[in-house]
C-alpha cells in the first residue's frame, strides 16, 4: 500500500502541486489525468523523488520514503517514460539488467530474468536481446522500457505518458498488454496520461488534476456519471460521455432469453462494441455466446440504451 | 542592465586600445616594471598604430579573397552540379586543417621569398578552412521541411538559395569566418619570423630582447584586436540571426 | 556508350598532364647556390622517364574513364610510388653528374604532380567507402611504404637527407621534444578538462564565465602567449623550492608546455561539456529514475555516451598542438619549429622542410588516427 499524504510542490512559491493525498492499494492501477501544466507528471516525480516534495510524505507499505536513500527508493520503484530512455550505448538484454545489476544480482539470475521478462512482452529475447536500442521500432523500445522497468519486481510501477510516442494501432495493443501483464503478475502501477479514453480504458481508479489539485478520485464510471466539478466533466467531453460509460459496461447483465439475426457478440464485449455493431449492421438485437461460444440469449437496443443512461 | 554593461565593456575596450596606439606613451608607466633596466619599455623601432594598420591590412587583404572564394565553393559543391565533390571537398577540408599555421607559412616562403606575400598565402589558405566548412555545415544543414517547403512552393534553384538557404545559413558561415579572423589576427604575428609587417615585430623583438614589455604590448594588443573583431562579427551574426 | 569523362578527372589529369612538363628537380651546385630546373628527361635516364611517361598516361586515363574505385586506387597509388622512386634515381643521376656539393631537391613538377595523385587517392578511398579499419589499414601500408623508402637509402641524394644526415641526432632529440610537448600538453589538457568540463556542466552558472575566460586566452597569440609565459615560470624555477629540479625554466619547454596546455584547455573543456549536455533528457531521466546515484549515472551513462564528442576534442587539440608546438623552437623550447625558423633564416629551403614536413606528417597521421578510431565506437554511442 503506498500512502500519500499532502503531497506539495513549490517552484519560487508558485505550488505546481498543492496539498495531494491518496492511498494506492497493492495490486491495482490508478491513472493520473490531466492537462499540460497540471502537475501530473511533477506529482508521479515526487515518488520517486525524482523531484524533492516542498513538504507533505509518501509511504510504501509504511515506510516513509524519506527515510532511504533515493537512489535506494528509486531502485524499488519501476520507471517509465514516454520517449523510453533506452541507454543508447547499451543492448537490450544491459538495459533490461539495469537495476538487477544495481542491487548485485548474480549473472545467471540476471540472465533468467532478461529471457523471461523479453518473453513476457513478447520480444523475441534470442532475436531482441542483443540489439541496441536504435534498432528497434517504436513498440519494441516501449516494450523494452517496461521490461526494464519491471526488471527487479519492483514494489510499484511509474509510467509516465509510457504511450505517448506510440501511433494508435500500437499503442491500443501496447495498452491492453500492460492490463493483461497487470493482472498476471499483481503489479501496483500509477500511470499518468493527458489522455481521458487511456484514463478510463486502464485505471481501476482515475484522479483527475488540475492546477497542482486532485478534483476526483474515484472509479471510471463514477468520473464519468458524477463528475466531480466542471473541470472534470470538459475532460470527460459532454459528447464522448455515454459511449465512454458504455465501453466501461459489459454485456454479460443485459443477455435476455430470445434470438436475434446475424452473427454473435461474446458476451465479455462492452456495450459500446455492440452498439457499434449494431449501428453498422442495422440490427436491433445482437445474439450473445459466452466465452465457450454457447448461446447464451440476446441483447436488445432498447436494454443497452436504458443501460447507458447515468443512474440519478 | 547586462547589454548596457555589455556595450560599456566593448567601448572601453575599443577606447582602451585607441588611447594606447593614438598615446603609447602614456602607458609608459604600466609597463616600465616589464622592461629590463635602460632597455625602452614601449616599442620605439616603429609606431605601433601603423604596425597595427598593417597587421590589419594584412589580415584583411587575406581574409576577403578567403570568404569569396571558399564561400563559391561551398556554393558550388551544395548544388546538384557539384554534389559528386562534397565527400572529396569535406575530406580535404578536414586534412587541410591539419596543417599547421607556421609550416604553411614556412613552406611559403621558398616559393614566393620572405616578406609580406609568404604571410598573406598562409593566412589566406589557412583562412579558407573554417570558413568553408562552417558555410558547407550551414548549406547543407537547413531543416528538410524548409528545403522541401521552399522546392513546394516552386522557387527555381537560384531562389532557393538567395532567399532561403544563404539568408539561413548566414549566422554559421559568420561564426566561420569569427574563427578564420581570430586565427588569421594570431598567426600574422608568426608572419614577422618572414619579414611581414605586423604586430609580430614587437613580440619577437621583446623575444630576441628579454624586453617583457614589448611581448605584453605587441600580444595584448593583437588579442585585443581579435576581442574586438570576433565580438563585433558576434553581434553581426546575432542580428542575422533575428532576421533569418 | 558515349564515354563521358570524370568531372575530378579532368582538373587532376590536367595537372598530372602539367606536372609532367615541369621541372622534376632542381639542382644547385652546393648547399647555397641558385637552383637550375631539372626537367623529366634531364633528370631521370631516359628509359626511366619513359616509362614514368607511360605510367602517367595510363594514371590520367584511369583517373578520366575509369568507374571501378578499385582501379581508380590503384593507378594513383602505383604511379605515386613511381614518382617518389623515380625522384631518389634523379638525385642520384644529377648528383653523379654534378658533383659531391651538389644539391637535389624535388621540384615543382613533383609537387604539383604528387599533389594531384594524392587528391585522387583520396578521392577514390571515398568513393570505396573504406570502414574505419580499412582506413587505417591504409594510413598503415602508407606509412610503411614511406619508411620502405626512406629505410632502403632510395632518397639519400635527395637535399633534405642530406640536411638530415649532417643532424641527425638533433632531429631525433627535436623530434622527441616535440612528441613530449604535444602529447605532454594534451595529457595535462585532458587530466584537468574533463573534470572541468563536468564541472561545468553540473554548475550551470559556472559554464559561461569559463568558457569565455578560456576563449579570451586563445586570442593571444601563440608566440606572445610563450613569451609572456617565461616571467612568471623564471620567477618560479627561482623562488618555489623544488621547481627548479622538475625542470620548470624561464625559457625552454616549461613555458611552451604551459602554453600549449593553457591552449588545449578550452576544445577540450568545451567538448566534455558540449557531449555531456548532448545526452538525451530522457536517458538522464531514466538513468536517475532507475535509482544509479549521481556517480553510477556520470560513469556508466553520461560519460560513455559523451565520449565521441570528447575524442573529437582529443583530436582537436592534438593536431593544434603538433601545429603550435613548433613555435616553441622562438623561446628556446626546441621541437621540428628549431629547423624551421633555423631554415628560415638561412633561407635554407631543404631545413625548412626538415622541420616542416615531420610536423605535418605527425598532425596528418594524428588525425587520420583519431577519426577512425572516433568512427570504430559502437554506432549506439554517436
Amino acid at each position: 500500500m503506498i500512502g500519500i499524504e499532502s503531497l506539495t510542490k513549490e517552484y519560487g512559491g508558485k505550488a505546481v502541486v498543492k496539498d495531494v493525498s491518496m492511498r494506492i492499494e497493492t495490486g491495482t492501477i490508478t491513472v493520473i489525468v490531466g492537462t499540460s501544466g497540471s502537475g501530473k507528471s511533477t506529482f508521479l516525480r515526487m515518488i520517486n523523488r525524482l523531484v524533492e516534495p516542498t513538504a507533505g510524505s509518501v509511504e510504501i507499505d509504511g515506510t516513509d520514503t524519506r527515510r532511504m536513500k533515493a537512489y535506494e527508493l528509486r531502485r524499488r520503484i519501476g520507471y517509465v517514460i514516454q520517449d523510453h530512455g533506452l541507454f543508447p550505448h547499451w543492448t537490450v538484454a544491459r538495459n533490461v539488467a539495469t537495476v538487477p545489476r544495481l542491487l548485485g544480482w548474480g549473472r545467471e539470475e540476471i540472465e533468467a530474468r532478461v529471457h523471461e521478462l523479453l518473453a513476457l512482452l513478447q520480444l523475441d529475447p534470442d532475436e531482441i536481446a542483443p540489439r541496441y536500442p536504435h534498432q528497434l521500432s517504436g513498440g519494441q523500445a516501449q516494450r523494452v522500457g517496461v521490461a526494464r522497468a519491471l526488471a527487479a519486481r519492483p514494489d510499484m510501477l511509474l509510467m509516465d505518458e509510457p504511450f505517448g510516442a506510440l501511433d494508435p494501432v500500437i499503442r491500443a495493443k501496447a495498452q491492453q498488454d500492460l492490463k493483461e501483464i497487470q493482472e498476471r503478475l499483481g503489479s501496483t502501477i500509477l500511470l499518468v496520461t493527458h489522455d481521458m479514453s487511456e484514463a478510463i480504458k486502464l485505471g481501476e481508479r482515475i484522479a483527475v488534476m488540475s492546477e497542482g489539485r486532485v478534483e476526483q478520485l474515484a472509479p471510471p464510471g463514477e468520473i464519468l456519471t458524477r463528475p466531480a466539478s466542471a473541470i472534470v466533466e470538459s475532460l470527460v467531453g459532454e459528447e464522448d460521455r455515454p459511449f465512454r460509460y458504455l465501453s466501461l459496461l459489459p454485456i454479460a447483465p443485459l443477455v435476455e432469453p430470445g434470438s436475434a439475426e446475424g452473427p454473435a457478440i461474446g458476451a465479455e464485449r462492452s456495450l459500446r462494441d455492440a452498439l457499434a455493431e449494431m449501428i453498422w449492421s442495422g440490427r436491433e438485437a445482437l445474439p450473445v455466446v459466452d466465452a465457450s461460444g454457447r448461446e447464451r440469449g440476446r441483447v436488445t437496443r432498447a436494454a443497452l440504451i436504458a443501460a447507458g443512461r447515468p443512474p440519478r | 542592465m547586462r547589454r548596457l554593461a555589455g556595450l560599456f565593456l566593448r567601448l572601453g575596450l575599443l577606447a582602451l586600445v585607441l588611447a594606447f596606439l593614438l598615446a603609447p606613451s602614456a602607458f609608459r608607466p604600466l609597463l616600465e616594471p616589464f622592461a629590463p633596466e635602460g632597455a625602452p619599455a614601449i616599442y620605439d623601432r616603429a609606431s605601433l598604430l601603423s604596425l597595427t594598420v598593417s597587421h590589419l591590412l594584412i589580415v584583411i587583404a587575406a581574409i576577403v579573397p578567403a570568404i569569396l572564394i571558399s564561400l563559391g565553393l561551398a556554393i558550388l559543391v551544395s548544388r546538384p552540379v557539384g554534389a559528386e565533390f562534397l565527400p572529396l571537398s569535406r575530406a580535404i577540408v578536414n586534412i587541410g586543417q591539419t596543417f599547421p599555421p607556421v609550416a604553411v607559412l614556412a613552406l611559403a616562403v621558398p616559393v614566393v621569398g620572405f616578406g609580406t606575400w609568404p604571410t598573406l598565402i598562409a593566412l589566406f589558405l589557412y583562412g579558407l578552412l573554417p570558413i568553408f566548412e562552417n558555410a558547407l555545415a550551414g548549406l547543407t544543414g537547413l531543416r528538410p521541411s524548409v528545403a522541401e517547403a521552399a522546392r513546394g512552393s516552386g522557387m527555381t534553384g537560384t531562389q532557393r538559395l538567395v532567399q532561403v538557404e544563404l539568408p539561413l545559413a548566414l549566422p554559421v558561415m559568420i561564426e566561420g569566418v569569427r574563427i578564420s579572423l581570430v586565427i588569421a589576427l594570431s598567426t600574422a604575428t608568426i608572419g614577422s619570423t618572414v619579414a611581414a609587417k605586423g604586430l609580430g615585430e614587437v613580440i619577437i623583438a621583446g623575444l630576441n630582447s628579454s624586453n617583457l614589455a614589448f611581448v605584453l604590448q605587441g600580444g595584448l594588443l593583437t588579442g585585443a584586436l581579435a576581442v574586438i573583431l570576433y565580438d563585433g562579427l558576434g553581434q553581426v551574426a546575432r542580428l542575422a540571426d533575428r532576421r533569418g | 556508350m558515349r564515354l563521358r569523362p570524370d568531372k575530378l578527372g579532368v582538373p587532376m589529369g590536367a595537372l598530372l598532364a602539367v606536372s609532367l612538363a615541369l621541372p622534376m628537380a632542381s639542382l644547385r651546385a652546393n648547399r647555397i647556390a641558385a637552383a637550375e630546373p631539372q626537367g623529366l628527361f634531364a633528370a631521370l635516364p631516359s628509359a626511366w622517364a619513359a616509362g614514368l611517361l607511360a605510367l602517367a598516361a595510363l594514371a590520367v586515363a584511369v583517373a578520366l574513364f575509369a568507374r571501378d574505385p578499385r582501379l581508380r586506387l590503384a593507378l594513383p597509388v602505383a604511379m605515386l610510388l613511381a614518382l617518389f622512386v623515380a625522384i631518389g634515381e634523379a638525385g642520384r643521376t644529377l648528383a653523379a653528374e654534378a658533383g659531391d656539393y651538389a644539391r637535389v631537391a624535388p621540384g615543382a613538377g613533383f609537387w604539383i604532380g604528387a599533389f594531384a595523385l594524392s587528391i585522387l587517392f583520396t578521392d577514390a578511398i571515398i568513393r570505396l567507402d573504406l570502414s574505419p579499419l580499412g582506413r587505417l589499414g591504409v594510413l598503415a601500408a602508407s606509412s610503411l611504404a614511406l619508411a620502405l623508402i626512406l629505410m632502403t637509402g632510395q632518397w639519400d641524394a635527395l637535399s633534405i637527407l642530406a640536411e638530415y644526415r649532417g643532424r641527425a641526432a638533433a632531429f631525433w632529440r627535436e623530434g622527441g621534444h616535440h612528441l613530449q610537448l604535444a602529447f605532454g600538453s594534451l595529457a595535462a589538457a585532458l587530466v584537468a578538462g574533463v573534470p572541468l568540463g563536468i564541472l561545468i556542466h553540473r554548475v550551470r552558472w559556472l559554464r559561461e564565465p569559463v568558457l569565455n575566460g578560456l576563449s579570451l586566452m586563445q586570442t593571444i597569440p601563440s608566440i606572445a602567449l610563450f613569451g609572456i609565459l617565461i616571467v612568471p615560470l623564471g620567477w618560479a624555477a627561482a623562488n618555489v623550492p623544488g621547481a627548479a629540479e622538475l625542470g620548470v625554466k624561464g625559457i625552454g619547454m616549461a613555458p611552451a608546455f604551459v602554453a600549449l596546455f593553457i591552449y588545449s584547455l578550452l576544445p577540450m573543456v568545451a567538448n566534455t561539456t558540449a557531449g555531456l549536455t548532448a545526452v538525451p533528457e530522457g536517458v538522464r531521466e531514466a538513468a536517475a529514475g532507475m535509482g544509479l546515484t549521481r556517480r553510477q549515472q556520470l560513469i556508466s551513462v553520461e560519460l560513455p555516451l559523451a565520449l565521441p564528442v570528447v575524442l573529437t576534442g582529443v583530436r582537436i587539440v592534438l593536431v593544434q598542438n603538433i601545429g603550435l608546438a613548433t613555435i616553441a623552437a622562438l623561446i628556446g623550447g626546441g621541437g621540428f619549429g628549431t629547423f624551421v625558423f633555423q631554415g628560415l633564416g638561412q633561407t635554407a629551403t631543404d631545413l625548412i622542410l626538415l622541420g616542416a614536413l615531420p610536423t605535418v606528417a605527425l598532425a596528418f597521421v594524428s588525425a587520420v588516427f583519431l577519426d577512425a578510431v572516433i568512427d570504430l565506437l559502437p554506432a549506439a554511442a554517436r
